[in-house]
């Protein structure tokens, strides 16, 4: 499904889902967990918010992201062609093709329904209406 | 034939009073024939006869009273004369005429008396004397170990004795009220401790309407306290309404009154015995029904937080989010201070009403309660559910971090460190978290002038409408009404210098700023590596 949002601003979102800028940096916390970073992404619900393109803000997250988790995830969700294996060292990174293709994998496609699961226990936590609920039990705690 | 007639232009809106349209319908109808009944504050009053004639119709059309033209018209609903008498709270009884005119002179004119001649306390509204034991207005009760040299008066027992069928109890405390016409007193349950289960009220020199309200269903009674009547409050009307009189010179119910000068006599039984009323929120015996505070170890600190915190905000999450639309300046203001494309994390969102403050920055919001996290997803915003204990996110990802209002409702200082230490993870080095919590002491930031209790800039902690509140302890249960059901939230209200000694425990981070700010602590601190 693919519905248009023309916006003046960068993050103005409507019905807005867990997009894997989010899942980047979200990471298991279940007792125990050595590293629980990251969390499997089964979803069985995708859809695309068109956002306004800002090249600046892609290049200042590039250097946060996990990068092979991000290109992971998007071939996963079916947008990761493009996207490079490998970031290049030069800092100014400013192929605007690119930029784009990680633009539209990092913030345009939202996961709606589906779940997040833990890499070393595979509890899984459900993403429902576009909300992670990443709560423990009290008898995980 | 039977019928009701509604006079217009005759109403207690007009300035007319019931003498003023009994006077004209004398005239026409045997007194005994015929009941009028005034809405209040409308133009209009209800005639309630079998006897209508056509003479008394055009008289009435053809009148006019005070410079208003009355006319006349049949109402065709059924309604009954009774259905407009006075009702009550239950357990209030009044018995009338219980002193003669002449008793009612004497018993005034000695207590004016006494008032010449006795200090007052700083009252604004009504001249008080105490006989017995002396009523403390500062603790709303009676000290039992200081009795009083002058005990109830002697003509004033006698004439209890008198009532003796209509009373239960055994007074030994005596508060007379002085009222000037104009003068009232605020609405009050009288203290559950100290005073047994019957208020008794003797009312002499002038009629007057006393409110009552329920503070469950907000319903409000007037009730009409004829001079020389005593009031007897008992049962729910005791321990449970409300009662008080507004201060104005005119009272209007069945008709309009001025007031004249009013003593009453109010006559209590102290007792040392706790109350064990079936009212408990208001009763201070039994703490007004809040739960009490008492945390041995982590499964209680995490079941008060449960059932105080994560459960209310589930159920109260769309009401509380309507009273939660202001942002608060300071939080604007460290949101603008941030560099553009920063990313930010909002611990504990709420309705998510900082999320998006700002185009050019990242929010991603969290909070414990699903319910507001829906509300926060509806507004199109980035949320996950968690708790702020353990936050899944991934260390140093982020830019800023605000805490607004969210660590005031952790139950020991050991758990509040630990959410401390947790923002401070999320923080890249070099990253700022504003933390924002209820102070203890709420009127830091005030001049002590009228007009600055009801906070103008809303706050978490000023509820819109409501003024700051005092807090005797840190550790309190707030109430939150919706609908009829009554939650409470607990909350850990901090002392100065509290907060930022928390944060002075955590070893990388230095404090930027400390403020106190609306009846909040607020710090800034820094990541330093």
């Amino acid at each position: 499904v693919v519905s248009t949002q023309s916006t003046g601003n960068y993050f103005i979102q409507t019905n807005l889902r867990m997009k894997l800028l989010t899942h980047n940096m979200l990471k298991s916390h279940c007792k125990g967990v050595v590293n629980g970073f990251p969390l499997k992404i089964t979803s069985n619900q995708v859809d695309v918010k068109e956002i306004e393109f800002n090249p600046d803000f892609i290049s200042r997250m590039l250097s946060r992201l996990d990068w092979t988790v991000f290109v992971q995830s998007a071939n996963l969700l079916g947008v990761g062609e493009g996207l490079p294996d490998m970031l290049p060292e030069d800092q100014d990174f400013d192929d605007e093709d690119v930029l784009k293709k990680i633009h539209h994998a990092l913030l345009e496609v939202e996961v709606i329904e589906g779940e997040l699961e833990c890499p070393e226990t595979g509890r899984k936590f459900p993403i429902s209406k576009g909300i992670p609920d990443l709560r423990l039990n009290e008898d995980e705690k | 034939s039977s019928g009701i007639n509604a006079e217009y232009g005759a109403g207690h809106a007009n300035g007319i009073g019931r003498s003023d349209v009994v006077a004209l319908l004398d005239n026409h109808l045997d007194p005994a024939k015929y009941k009028l009944h005034f809405p209040p504050d409308k133009q209009f009053s209800l005639l309630f006869t079998d006897d209508i004639c056509s003479d008394l119709l055009q008289q009435i059309d053809t009148t006019q009273i005070k410079n208003n033209c009355l006319y006349c018209a049949f109402i065709s609903e059924t309604i009954s004369f009774d259905s407009f008498a006075e009702v009550r709270p239950p357990g209030l009884q009044l018995v009338m005429e219980c002193v003669e005119r002449d008793v009612e002179e004497q018993l005034m004119n000695m207590f004016l008396s006494h008032s010449e001649n006795t200090a007052q306390e700083d009252l604004k509204n009504r001249i008080t004397l105490h006989y017995g034991y002396k009523f403390d207005y500062k603790t709303n009760s009676v000290d039992l170990s200081s009795p009083l040299d002058e005990p109830i008066p002697a003509c004033v027992q006698e004439i209890i004795s008198k009532l003796a069928p209509h009373i239960t109890i055994t007074p030994n405390q005596l508060t007379v009220n002085i009222y000037q016409p104009g003068q009232g007193i605020p609405k009050h349950v009288d203290t559950h401790s100290i005073f047994t289960s019957e208020i008794l009220s003797l009312s002499l020199g002038s009629d007057v309407l006393m409110d009552f309200k329920n503070p469950e269903t907000g319903v409000i009674l007037p009730v009409l306290i004829p001079a020389r009547s005593l009031t007897v409050m008992s049962g729910e009307s005791r321990y449970l309404w409300h009662h008080g009189i507004t201060p104005r010179k005119t009272d209007a119910l069945m008709d309009v009154t001025r007031r004249e000068l009013r003593i009453s006599l109010t006559l209590r039984e102290c007792t040392p015995e706790p109350c064990t009323c079936a009212y408990p929120s208001q009763c201070d015996s039994q703490n007004y029904g809040k739960p009490d505070f008492s945390v041995h170890n982590e499964q209680d600190a995490a079941a008060i937080e449960r059932e105080y915190v994560g459960d209310v905000y589930e159920k109260i999450a769309d009401h509380f989010s309507s009273t939660r639309h202001t942002t608060w300046p300071g939080v604007v203001r460290f949101i603008n201070s941030l560099p553009r494309h920063s990313v930010l994390v909002d611990v504990g969102c709420g309705n998510g009403k900082y999320l998006g403050v700002r185009d050019d920055v990242l929010f991603i919001g969290n909070d414990n309660s699903y319910n507001l996290c829906s509300i926060c997803r509806d507004r199109g915003r980035e949320v996950f559910a968690c708790n702020a204990l353990s936050i899944p996110l991934r260390a140093c990802t982020c830019d800023a971090v605000i805490c607004i209002a969210m660590l005031h409702h952790i139950t020991t200082p050991e758990r509040r460190k630990v959410v401390l230490q947790n923002l401070a993870q999320l923080l890249r080095p070099g990253g700022l978290c504003l933390v924002t919590v209820w102070a203890q002491e709420q009127h830091l930031d005030m001049n002590n002038s009228k007009e600055e209790s009801v906070c103008p800039c809303p706050t978490d902690s000023t509820e819109e409408g409501v003024g700051r509140r005092h807090f005797t302890d840190q550790d309190v249960f707030v109430d939150w009404k919706k609908d009829r059901s009554l939650y409470y939230r607990y909350y850990h209200v901090f002392l100065e210098g509290e907060l930022d000694g928390l944060i002075r425990q955590l070893d990388n981070v230095e404090i930027v700023e400390v403020t106190y700010e609306k009846a909040n602590w607020c710090a800034v601190f820094r990541k330093t590596c």
